[in-house]
Formats: structure tokens, C-alpha cells, sequence
């Protein structure tokens, strides 16, 4: 892609669109922004390929950032954190994974479940899927920023941990 | 590594640093290998940990083609590789083969005027009048013959006869120049063919590339619909369904998707009953006449712009006393309210209506048509049901 061959968008277009709104619809509700945000991630990465190296993540993490930092912002611009809390209450009690979801992915997803403590990966769905700063995590959760921290770093090391075992 | 750099890892992947802590986080990873090993786990494992996390939701191939379309539309794509004979597409070729045509004109004129029996017509052996062409190998040149070399590397004039004929060689010469002018001309016409593939390849690509890109504005435009189909009592209370696809098989142009009627037949069009937006009649169905069929609907709701189409088809006749009224319920509420009116003028016909909800409203997930009087009209349904759905 970073030598402007569109057939490279194209195929990665069609391997990761439905990853990327899946990801993004878990952030922001409206469809039409999803789909906003999804065609943006591509365009966006269209025009950073040059800058993406494969030594610093995999092309799909890659792409998972720009999303999620794509939908973040607009969720910040139009100031809907409220809304959202209610719906992250709402989805983190039945976030369960698809049913076409491949044997080998829903086990990962249960290693990575049953590795990271409520407390840890609350605060990480929080900081990703909503954009949370720290202190919004600690007044969501009724706990301290320190605690916050700790579940943060505990929490993506102990994913380091499960994804490495996995690898 | 250590919590630290994890921790650091994870707010620059969240984009949650300061400009300046982002800018020397990135000279570290640069400079340092291991930093980089350790934070590409932590990109890797944290989106897998998000994508673990949603629901993977099926794009239909419509949605993904509009996706794609709407993509390479806002990208500046490099020229389509077009195929071409590069050779002769170059700027140098005809410029090349016009000054290696003046050049062997040249030689050929040289050659005769340099030919000793060309300038002497009465020297020894001028005798008689025949010429032959001789490839350089058959005979070393400057040879016996008394012609010296020609300086050419192609095919040299040897004179077997004591007087070279003028008449002949130009004949010679114009064989070979009319010989190399239909190469070039062959060659144009070629390269002419190839330029008009080329055209029509690009025109071919462009059209389609404009129908993916208006097919993606056009969706985008139009928003998501929410459809439903609404059928009497009786239907309702059987399961009786005629089928959304059939019904609105004029109106929907992908399962899902429905583009709004436009122009002044349209819903939207001015109307005199309170509550709705507008109300026309349909074009075809209009007679005037009782229906004889049950009555039915469909609707559909533009989630985008809050706005509810229904097209009706062989409502009763209504007496002047009542109306029918129109109730929706949201999604998120388990009472019907109040739209508006279905027009009188539609009472025994059919007809298309539209009606509208407050900005941030939640989509109907019930759509009820009652008889109700047209004084007093009750806040919630109470007459009999003459349409319902889904």
C-alpha cells in the first residue's frame, strides 16, 4: 500500500472490514457513523502506509488503533460520554463472543477473559472502548486513580503474558 | 520491561500522552530494539483483547462494495496500469525512424554520386545497363569490380555493367523508402488501436468506479430504513403476512436499504390533517370506489431524519364523524402516541402518508391505524384496529 497500489487496499479492505465494525460499532452506536469511521480508518491508513512498521505491530493492531482512535475522537467531539457509560454498563453483561467466531479465537478469548481480573479488564474496556482518562476510570469504577493504574498495566501485561503463551 | 513501560506503552497506543512525552516515546522505540519488541506485544495483545471483545458483525457485499467505493473515492490512486507497447508510444521513436530515413537517403544519394561510371558515363565498360543488389559478404568491398566501399553497413550497389542507371537505383531507393513508410504507417495504425483499448478500458473503469461512488452517496444520503408491514386485524391476529420484499418490491432497492419516493408525488407533500408532514395520494389504486380487499400497508422509518413513510393501500371508507388515527410506539416505550390523521381524502382508496418524530426519537417498533371520532380523540388507541404491524 505505501506504494499507492490500490489492489493492496482493496484486500485489505476486505480482510478486516467486518473486524473494523465490530470494533467501532462497540463504540459508537450509529450505524452510519460506524460506517463513517470505518471507511475513514482506511483512508486514514492509505494515506499513513508509509509510516506503518510491521517491528512496532501487526497490521490488524495497526488498524484497530487508527479505528479506535478515529471513533474516540468523534465520541469525544460530540460529547456523549454520558450516553455511552450507560450503554458500557448495559454491554459489558452480555459481551459474549459471535457464534461464527472460530474455535481457536473463542479460546483465546476465554484465556484472555479468564486471565484478567473483572476489576482489570473493566478498566481496560473503559480506557479503550470510551476513551476514558484515568481519573474518568477511577470515578466509574469508585476507586482510586492508583488503582486505576495498576489495573491498567496489570491488566495489558497479564494480555502480553496470554498472547505470548498463545504464539 | 517493566509496569512502567507498559503503562507508557498503553497510553501512547491510546493516544493519551502529551505531544512532546509521545515524541520521545517514539525516539525510544527507534533507538532501542527490545523497547520495541516489548511494546509491539503490547499493540498486538491489547488489540486482540479489543477485538475479543466486540461482536463481529456480518458487512453484506453491498456494504462492503459501497465501503470500498466511498474509500477509493476520497484516495488519489495512482494512473491504471494501461497497456501499451512502450516502444512505440516513445517520444524518440518517430523522430528516430524519420532521421534514419534521411539518412539513408543520404547514403543512397551519396553512393550514386560518388559511383566513378555515374561520373564518368565514358569510361571503360559503360556499356550496358544492369544493376544488382549484393549483400556485403558476397564480395569484399572494393573489390575487382572497381567500385570502392560504400561506407554502408547495409546493402551496397555493385555495378556488373559498364553504366549504372540512375533511373534504377532511385526505383531502388523509393522501394525502400515506400517499404519503410508502411512499417511506420502499420506501426501508427497499431499504436492508434492501442491508445482507443486503453481509452476504453479507462472509460470502462471510470464509469464503474462512478456507479460504486453513487451508489455509496446515494446510501449514505439516504440513511438506514427501518421497514415494517402493517395488515388488518384479522391478518394480524391469523399471521397473515403478504411479504415486505413483495410489497415494496418498487421501493426497496436492497434488502434493508429503501430509497424515499421523490418529486411532488411524494410523501412529504402538503397536507391538511394535523400531525402528519404531508399526505398524497398514490398513483395507482385511487378508484373512488369501497375496496374489496383487506386493507394493508408497509411502512418504513428513516432512523437518519426521524421520518415515517406509509404507503396504504384499500382503506375503508370513514364516515364524516370519525377519523383514523395513526399511533406508533418506540422502541424504548410501551405506550402508543399520536402521528396524525390519515387524510380523508384517502378513506376508501389507498394512499401514502408521512409523518414525523421529535429529533432523537427511537424508531417504532409497533405502527397501529384505529377508527377513531374525529372530536375528541382519545389519547390512546381505543377504537377497532383497522391496520397493525409488524
Amino acid at each position: 500500500m505505501a506504494d499507492r497500489d490500490s489492489g493492496a487496499l482493496t484486500e485489505l479492505h476486505q480482510a478486516h472490514v467486518s473486524l473494523l465494525h465490530g470494533l467501532v460499532r462497540r463504540i459508537l452506536a450509529d450505524h452510519e457513523e460506524v460506517r463513517e469511521v470505518v471507511q475513514d480508518t482506511f483512508v486514514k491508513a492509505w494515506n499513513q502506509a508509509n509510516v506503518y512498521r510491521p517491528e512496532r505491530g501487526e497490521v490488524h493492531a495497526w488498524l484497530v488503533f487508527i479505528a479506535r482512535n478515529l471513533a474516540i475522537d468523534r465520541l469525544r467531539r460530540r460529547s456523549r460520554r454520558a450516553a455511552a457509560m450507560a450503554e458500557f454498563a448495559k454491554d459489558t453483561d452480555d459481551s459474549e463472543p459471535a457464534p461464527q467466531e472460530s474455535t481457536e479465537r473463542r479460546d483465546l478469548f476465554e484465556q484472555t477473559m479468564t486471565g484478567l481480573r473483572p476489576a482489570q479488564r473493566q478498566a481496560l474496556e473503559l480506557a479503550f472502548f470510551r476513551g476514558c482518562s484515568q481519573a474518568e476510570i477511577a470515578a466509574e469504577m469508585n476507586t482510586p486513580v492508583g488503582n486505576v493504574k495498576n489495573h491498567l498495566r496489570r491488566g495489558l501485561l497479564k494480555l502480553r503474558q496470554i498472547i505470548q503463551r498463545h504464539d | 520491561m517493566t509496569e512502567d513501560f507498559t503503562g507508557d506503552a498503553l497510553r501512547y497506543l491510546l493516544g493519551e500522552m502529551e505531544p512532546d512525552q509521545r515524541r520521545a516515546f517514539a525516539e525510544r522505540l527507534n533507538r532501542d530494539p527490545v523497547a520495541a519488541q516489548a511494546f509491539k506485544t503490547c499493540s498486538d495483545s491489547l488489540a486482540a483483547f479489543a477485538l475479543d471483545s466486540v461482536e463481529l458483525t456480518p458487512v453484506s457485499e453491498f456494504e462492503r462494495e459501497a465501503s470500498l467505493a466511498g474509500i477509493l473515492g476520497q484516495i488519489t490512486l495512482k494512473p491504471a496500469t494501461q497497456v501499451r507497447a512502450s516502444w512505440v508510444s516513445s517520444p524518440w521513436i518517430w523522430p528516430a525512424a524519420a532521421a534514419f530515413l534521411l539518412l539513408l537517403n543520404l547514403l543512397q544519394f551519396v553512393t550514386f554520386q560518388t559511383s566513378p561510371r555515374h561520373l564518368d558515363p565514358s569510361s571503360p565498360g559503360n556499356t550496358g545497363g544492369e544493376v544488382i543488389a549484393r549483400e556485403p559478404n558476397d564480395a569484399p568491398a572494393g573489390s575487382a569490380n572497381g567500385l570502392g566501399p560504400t561506407g554502408t553497413a547495409a546493402t551496397e550497389l555493385v555495378a556488373t555493367s559498364s553504366v549504372t542507371d540512375p533511373t534504377a537505383s532511385d526505383s531502388e531507393t523509393h522501394r525502400r523508402v515506400n517499404a519503410e513508410s508502411d512499417r511506420l504507417e502499420q506501426l501508427r495504425r497499431e499504436y492508434a488501436q492501442l491508445r482507443q483499448a486503453r481509452d476504453t478500458l479507462d472509460a470502462d473503469y471510470n464509469q464503474i468506479l462512478r456507479q460504486l461512488a453513487r451508489r455509496a452517496v446515494t446510501e449514505q444520503g439516504i440513511g438506514r430504513l427501518a421497514a415494517m408491514e402493517l395488515v388488518d386485524a384479522n391478518s394480524y391476529a391469523r399471521g397473515d403476512r403478504k411479504g415486505l420484499t413483495n410489497l415494496a418490491r418498487e421501493l426497496l432497492t436492497e434488502p434493508g436499504f429503501a430509497s424515499a419516493p421523490t418529486g411532488s408525488g411524494a410523501p412529504g407533500a402538503a397536507s391538511a390533517d394535523l400531525g402528519f408532514a404531508g399526505g398524497t395520494l398514490l398513483p395507482t389504486g385511487n378508484t373512488g370506489t369501497p375496496p374489496a380487499e383487506s386493507p394493508y400497508a408497509w411502512s418504513v422509518f428513516d432512523e437518519k431524519e426521524y421520518r415515517g413513510y406509509l404507503n396504504l393501500y384499500n382503506l375503508p371508507p370513514v364516515a364524516g364523524t370519525d377519523t383514523l388515527q395513526v399511533w406508533v410506539k418506540p422502541a424504548d416505550s410501551q405506550e402508543f402516541q399520536a402521528v396524525g390523521q390519515v387524510p380523508s381524502q384517502f378513506h376508501g382508496r389507498s394512499g401514502s402518508v408521512t409523518y414525523e418524530l421529535p429529533p432523537g426519537s427511537v424508531t417504532p417498533a409497533e405502527v397501529l391505524i384505529t377508527l377513531e371520532p374525529r372530536q375528541n380523540r382519545p389519547a390512546r388507541p381505543n377504537g377497532p384496529v383497522i391496520l397493525r404491524g409488524p
